[in-house]
């Protein structure tokens, strides 16, 4: 389980940005909504296996 | 009733020598003087430039030189879009203006100006097509023109604006999310986001670089398949831009849906909010369907939530992407609702953005299942009309726009059209979202033509104008 606090002070800081107290709060309080979302995606039937849409080609 | 003019009558008016385009733009631009301090349309307009253009667009109609319908019809072009008039802005301090410069004019906007198209200004965003217009910052704050307390959507809330309120007759938006769909919506008008990769969006700022696209907004589906023709086709700038030959869109507006199977999913099984009048209004619009010649069906979207999910991982990463070296070093440049939603990229990881890649697989392949039952696919733009501006949260993007349900498309890369079909228990309107098989935008306009050529939701105008006096 996700100690959003503190994973938000982590990720926050990895990246460098500056969120003041509202937005930091703001994004704490989004992230178990987000995460739960997000989990769901891995859960999501025949995605196993499947590969992305994204594709990549050696030809500039 | 009043009426005002779409892009294809103003061509007939001018080929039929009722007006000229030295009349168009300025009675645009008039209109933009009379109402553009109330409703934050334009971030800058070129008034000489366009009448230059205008005068030359007569000369050459009067030479015999027909560049085709769009010729000498005034435009609007969103300002994350590159134009040689001025630097795009992305209405933010933060966007280098030397970007702008050196792309020039976008494709699209070369081939607008090549079709005789004529540039009346830049018109109003989101910041970066994604971030509520901060009132600290230093642009205008676009309004509805339905009503001026609420938002006219976004992002590209100053086509959509601008367009029932006369100061200009067609217009560019973009589309990562519904950005060309919701104002649309919102202002009682049409606009396409076409199949990805159907216009080329090199020359755009960008947002999600697998969901943006450059859209056509204007007044009729007719309309939007005129601009889309001559916007679409593959340019080397963007290599995801296609190759597939271009439809003859226009061609395709029978007028008649014999023949179509048309899937209408009211997304109710979400417990969306939804606007007291909109069973009704959609009641209505499955009849008019019928009328028109369509079978319409109940059908349910298949990984509805996953895939507006997935939409939004997507964008929130690559835009976070695009972002950062900027976010960390001028945050306070930023706007507090962009650099919110832009900074909160960083709460998904690698395996997150991969997983939403494969999700999106599986939900086009899903969907194909669909569009071997369907030919389109309707359902509401939004269950809900415009929100209010004292209503926005810049830290609650999502909360504010409650109701809408144009994520969907972005993520799977449907063509997909709104089109006005009535408004709320308020008075603001509403939109029909009209999705097809990829690359099948003929369809998509065809059903969007046939519904306008049944109903005038299109017609109307907001009372805040007057027709355009030509």
């Amino acid at each position: 389980m996700h100690d959003a606090p503190v994973a938000i002070a982590q990720l926050i800081a990895l990246a460098g940005i500056t969120p003041n107290e509202e937005e930091t709060q703001a994004m704490v309080d989004a992230l178990p909504v987000n995460r739960a979302s997000v989990d769901a995606l891995y859960a999501v039937p025949g995605v196993r296996y499947e590969v992305p849409c994204l594709t990549w080609s050696a030809v500039p | 009733m009043t009426t005002y003019l779409s892009i294809t009558e103003a061509a007939a008016a001018l080929r039929a020598g009722e007006v000229t385009s030295v009349e168009l733009v300025e009675t645009a631009l008039a209109n933009a003087d009379r109402l553009d301090g109330e409703l934050g349309v334009f971030i800058r307009r070129f008034p000489a430039e366009a009448h230059a253009a205008a005068v030359q667009a007569d000369a050459e109609l009067a030479a015999g030189r027909d560049r085709g319908l769009l010729h000498g019809i005034p435009l609007g072009i969103k300002d994350i879009i590159a134009t040689t008039e001025a630097p795009a802005t992305a209405q933010s301090l933060v966007l280098d203006p030397e970007w702008s410069a050196a792309e020039g004019d976008a494709p699209v906007v070369a081939r607008l100006r090549e079709g005789g198209g004529i540039v009346v200004g830049k018109t109003t965003t989101f910041e970066f097509a994604i971030g509520f217009p901060d009132p600290e910052k230093p642009f205008p704050i676009p309004a509805n023109p339905w009503n001026p307390a609420h938002s006219p959507g976004g992002s590209s809330s100053g086509t959509g604006a601008g367009l029932p309120s006369g100061m200009f007759l067609g217009g560019l938006g973009t589309d990562t999310g519904g950005s060309v769909r919701m104002p649309a919506a919102f202002c009682g008008i049409s606009g396409l986001k076409q199949t990805f990769g159907r216009v080329p969006k090199s020359g755009c700022v960008p947002l999600g670089y697998t969901l943006d696209h450059i859209g056509p907004m204007a007044r009729t589906a007719r309309d939007c398949a005129l601009m889309l023709a001559v916007m679409a086709g593959h340019d080397p700038s963007d290599h995801y831009s296609s190759d597939r030959p271009v439809d003859d869109y226009l061609a395709a507006l029978t007028g008649d849906l014999s023949g179509l199977r048309i899937g209408v999913d009211t997304l109710e099984r979400f417990g969306e909010p939804a606007d007291p009048d909109l069973a009704g209004i959609v009641a209505e619009a499955r009849a008019v369907l019928t009328a028109a010649g369509a079978q319409v069906v109940d059908v349910e979207l298949p990984l509805y939530r996953e895939l507006v999910t997935a939409q939004n991982v997507t964008m929130s990463a690559e835009a976070a992407a695009y972002h950062l070296p900027d976010l960390t070093s001028r945050w306070q440049d930023y706007g507090r609702g962009a650099r919110f939603y832009v900074g909160g990229g960083v709460a998904f990881s690698a395996p997150d953005y991969v997983q939403a890649q494969r999700v999106r697989r599986v939900g086009q392949k899903a969907v194909a299942e669909l569009f071997a039952d369907v030919d389109l696919v309707v359902t509401p733009t939004s269950t809900l009309g415009a929100f209010a501006l004292a209503d926005t949260k810049p830290t609650r993007t999502w909360e504010t726009l409650a109701g809408l349900q144009t994520q969907y498309w972005n993520s799977v890369g449907n063509p997909s059209l709104s089109v006005p079909w009535g408004f709320t228990s308020t008075g603001l309107p509403l939109g029909m979202q009209i999705s097809g098989r990829p690359f099948d935008e003929a369809t998509v306009l065809r059903a969007g033509d046939a519904y306008q050529q049944r109903t005038d939701w299109h017609l109307r105008q907001p009372a805040i104008t007057e027709p355009l006096p030509v």
